[in-house]
């Protein structure tokens, strides 16, 4: 037993001093140190215990006029924190609407079809892909529905396409507040159900013009939902 | 006469072995699609013994598919240790070590012991049926925990009480029909525990014979956190409370308390017997489910051309007739994929066509890699290039090409199954050994690597000190002067530990292959580990080659050839491999006299749902002449958990200890624990016992592994993860 306390000792101190060279080598070391690297983050993830503090910027217009290019607010309800992405490419497919790439600080990916979530790249849990037709032709006011096919990360390094079936409800026009902006908007629900999973996404769309200025969309089991909004064009 | 009916009997039991697990596994492919990702599983908790279960009673459920749990259990002066894996979703085994304290009996003070079960759920839980399950306990040998077991679960939930009740019952025999029996169902006697018999085969005659007696229970899960287990034990404790003073049993009821303390553990304390506390440790994971959430950093979306209607000049080919053009297309492209940790090797260019050869050093997932060349090779290559041959060379051997058109890869990076309609369109084939008339990347011959980190060499299950180390620091050197040359080596210094300690030296009465450890360890503080040369090669499409000389592993030096045939699409591969290996001196670099022959023809086959087989036959390091089988349960992020077991013509009586080589094999990725991509991962081999028969030789670098990554079967488990 004290033999086992001295070399854990020894273990701790070595995963410190463990290194490596040369330009084909694992540049990150041996595994223990990378084993005893990770266990320590958790271990200290567990003391300090408390999460960090959403801290949350107001912004201003000011803000926004000082500030190159498009910019999209992003919240995750999972950790309420508060990031502003930067759009990181446009482009047009064979299937109708504009994709948008959005890109947050710590560089993941969060990629709209015209203001649809069909993808996220780089969150963990991410949305592989999705299907945003029905969702989109629902925007014209009348409602509608439809199926939508979303194919998910399992974690396990593969990933499922699941078939829900969806239903869009108008909830009538809304003025939301952007800023210093009032935006009139159609206010939408959809509401999408497989089996015994379910979610619902919510949709502000611009009366004039019809693009997507504020959302709350389900990325996945894992991730959850994240609230968008469109903080300048 | 004798060594007839042995070689029946182990005939027998291979024969035994291979029909019930093989007979396992495609059915359990069939049966079952991939785990539904909304699915909440329910998982049962563990007993004493490690199993799905009640407190010292086994229970009808089982555990998650692919589960993983560890299970620490003590009372009355028992502890007991076990494995489990639910390698199928009906089928599991476990492997525990047992420490009995105030045996003091057949010279042992504290009695150790593994042992080894297997569970098979025969009806899962209906809306009537209750979900059942047969068991084998401690199934090989006369152990002292061998019992078998039906026994029937059924969940109850209802609106007048929390939670779950789960009802229990079932019969047992053997040591679980010790006590309260009710007669004999399938007749016959019953062999009593034979302490130091050499045991390890399966005691097939003794199954169900015998006296079988009834068990049953309820465990009321309360809350999230909180459960309680009652029940009634038909185990007699015959060997330690009758026989020996171990414990004193008073009743047949156990009572106790369970709480879940995080997603994974769960702790308890119990009352059994009517006489003694214990408690309960159970850790519970699923590969399935990682440490940490992989994220991988995206790269950038593919780089589009403009239409060819709207700008045709962009299309034009004249970039070719510049004969500097590869060279600096490669130099373009070297960075871009560097930043995605790829590193070019080649790069084989035409107007139309374009070849990229490279090194995937961060990435568990080819796909991944394969996804990152294809967008790096989009940004960079003149537009007039539609196809994409992406080839992944591992140390010289080059995997598969994977070709992919330029216009599919823009047309459906944002398609609702985008994935999947890439796979569709692209192919995956044999990539040939070499690249002709390609532009090459000079700067990576030679290579020379080095890698200085802390070490740990465990020892299990001396009888003395179940769990004794080595630890100390531990230098890798890696030296590659041309493509598929490798000089390597490894010295150790070790600064402390116990290995040596041991005072158990070999009994054995076959040539001492293995059972030398101990003199080995006390050899010398500083050791060179293995430093040998190594060339690697394809000779053809689907052949791969292998020949290597040194230092190959702690205990033996040689030299070592190997061929595999494995075509891109085949989920068959075949191999041979012949070395003669030189027994080392137990400190310093010279060598023994003893020396072999000794080689293997293996087959390797890829079942659905990521089972996998191999066969070897040939010579063992004894000079013993046998078959290995090893059945290896693969998830898609790297995890493998396996078993094997060797024949040989070696007797049960010249093996000694266990009868013949068997173990359990485990591999987990450093990314399952990190979260953050890679390649390397852990590895450890755990055997009940060590003995000489059935022992091979640890050759570095051997071909299977290297070369499957990139087939097509690999490729495809993890497509889903090609647009990351």
């Amino acid at each position: 037993m004290k033999n086992l306390s001295k070399s854990l000792i020894l273990i701790s101190s070595l995963v410190l001093a463990g290194c490596s060279g040369g330009s084909s080598s694992g540049q990150d070391g041996s595994p223990l140190v990378q084993a005893g690297g990770a266990l320590f983050g958790s271990v200290k993830a567990r003391v300090s215990g408390n999460k960090v503090e959403p801290k949350r910027t107001v912004v201003t217009r000011q803000l926004l006029d000082e500030t190159q290019g498009e910019v999209m607010q992003v919240i995750p309800d999972h950790t309420g924190l508060q990031d502003f992405m930067f759009l990181a490419g446009a482009s047009k497919d064979n299937y109708p609407g504009k994709v948008e790439v959005w890109k947050t600080t710590d560089k993941a990916h969060i990629i709209l079809r015209n203001g649809v979530l069909i993808a996220t790249k780089g969150l963990g849990g991410d949305l592989r892909s999705a299907d945003a037709q029905a969702a989109l032709a629902g925007f014209d006011g009348q409602g509608g529905g439809g199926e939508r096919l979303l194919t998910l990360d399992r974690l396990d390094g593969s990933a499922q396409a699941v078939a829900f079936a969806c239903d869009m409800t108008q909830l009538g026009r809304e003025t939301i507040q952007i800023v210093d902006q009032r935006v009139s908007t159609y206010h939408m629900r959809e509401d999408c159900v497989y089996e015994n999973a379910s979610f619902t996404n919510e949709y502000w769309v611009e009366t004039s013009g019809g693009r997507m200025r504020k959302s709350r969309q389900w990325v996945g089991p894992v991730f959850g939902y994240i609230e968008l909004i469109r903080l300048k064009n | 006469m004798q060594q007839a009916t042995k070689q029946r009997s182990s005939a027998f039991l291979s024969a035994c072995l291979l029909a019930t697990c093989l007979s396992a596994v495609p059915r359990a492919a069939l049966a079952q699609s991939e785990t539904d990702i909304f699915a909440v599983p329910n998982r049962p908790t563990l007993n004493f013994y490690g199993s799905a279960g009640l407190i010292d009673m086994p229970s009808g459920e089982a555990l998650p598919d692919g589960q993983f749990t560890v299970g620490v259990s003590s009372f009355g002066g028992i502890t007991r240790n076990t494995l489990t894996f639910q390698a199928t979703p009906r089928l599991s085994a476990s492997f525990r070590y047992v420490g009995i304290q105030d045996w003091n009996s057949g010279g042992f003070e504290t009695y150790r012991d593994r042992s080894f079960d297997v569970r098979y759920l025969l009806k899962k839980e209906g809306r009537i049926w209750p979900a059942i399950t047969v068991g084998l306990q401690d199934f090989a040998g006369t152990g002292i925990y061998a019992g078998e077991y039906v026994v029937a679960t059924k969940n109850f939930e209802g609106p007048r009480i929390p939670g779950t009740i789960k009802v229990t019952g079932g019969l047992g025999w053997g040591r679980l029909g010790s006590s309260g029996a009710i007669g004999s169902p399938f007749g016959g006697n019953r062999p009593a525990f034979q302490q130091g018999s050499t045991g390890g085969k399966p005691s097939y005659d003794q199954w169900f014979r015998g006296q079988a007696a009834p068990f049953a229970g309820v465990e009321w899960q309360i809350n999230d956190n909180w459960g309680l287990k009652a029940e009634y034990s038909s185990d007699s404790y015959q060997e330690e409370a009758v026989r020996r003073n171990v414990l004193t049993r008073k009743s047949r009821f156990n009572f106790g308390a369970e709480y879940q303390y995080s997603e994974r553990i769960r702790v308890g304390a119990y009352y059994l017997y009517g006489s003694e506390f214990g408690i309960n440790v159970q850790l519970q994971l699923n590969p399935k489910k990682p440490a940490a959430v992989l994220g991988v950093k995206p790269t950038g979306p593919v780089s589009k051309r403009p239409s060819r209607s709207s700008q045709p000049q962009a299309y034009s080919t004249d970039w070719s007739a510049d004969q500097n053009a590869p060279l600096s297309l490669r130099d373009k492209l070297k960075p871009v994929l560097n930043a995605s940790g790829l590193t070019l090797e080649a790069l084989q260019l035409s107007p139309s066509e374009a070849e990229l050869r490279y090194r995937n050093d961060r990435y568990q997932a080819t796909a991944v890699a394969v996804g990152r060349a294809a967008r790096a090779m989009a940004q960079i290559l003149p537009a007039s290039i539609e196809t994409f041959r992406i080839v992944t060379v591992e140390n010289n051997l080059a995997q598969s090409a994977v070709t992919i058109r330029r216009s599919d890869l823009e047309a459906l990076e944002y398609d609702p199954q985008a994935a999947d309609a890439l796979l569709a369109v692209s192919g995956i084939g044999a990539a040939t050994p070499t690249l002709p008339g390609a532009v090459l990347n000079t700067d990576l011959y030679p290579d020379f690597a080095w890698t200085l980190g802390p070490y740990v060499s465990p020892s299990y299950f001396d009888p003395d000190e179940p769990v004794r180390a080595d630890a100390g620091i531990k230098l890798d050197l890696k030296y590659r002067p041309a493509p598929g040359w490798e000089i390597a080596g490894s010295i150790r210094h070790r600064l402390i530990g116990n290995v040596g300690d041991s005072v158990r030296l070999s009994n054995s009465r076959l040539p001492r292959v293995r059972t030398d450890s101990v003199l080995f360890a006390q050899g010398s503080d500083t050791v060179l580990e293995n430093f040998y040369i190594s060339k690697q090669w394809k000779p053809g499409n689907n052949v791969y080659a292998r020949v290597t000389g040194g230092y190959l592993e702690r205990m033996y030096g040689g030299v070592s050839g190997e061929v595999l045939w494995k075509p891109v699409g085949s989920r068959l591969a075949l191999g041979v491999e012949a070395n003669y290996a030189k027994k080392r001196d137990f400190s310093g670099l010279g060598f023994q006299s003893y020396g072999v022959a000794t080689g293997h023809a293996s087959a390797y086959y890829e079942f659905n749902g990521g089972y996998h087989a191999q066969v070897d036959v040939g010579r063992y390091l004894a000079g013993d002449i046998g078959t290995t089988v090893t059945l290896t349960r693969e998830f898609a992020n790297g995890w493998r958990v396996g078993g094997f077991f060797t024949l040989t013509d070696v007797s049960s009586a010249d093996f000694g200890e266990g009868s013949f080589d068997k173990g359990i094999n485990l591999t987990i990725p450093m990314s399952w624990f990190l979260g953050t991509p890679g390649k390397r991962s852990v590895s450890t081999t755990i055997r009940p016992i060590q003995r000489d028969g059935g022992a091979r030789l640890i050759v570095p670098g051997r071909l299977y592994e290297q070369v499957r990554s990139g087939h097509r079967n690999a490729l495809e488990n993890q497509w889903s993860r090609v647009w990351e």
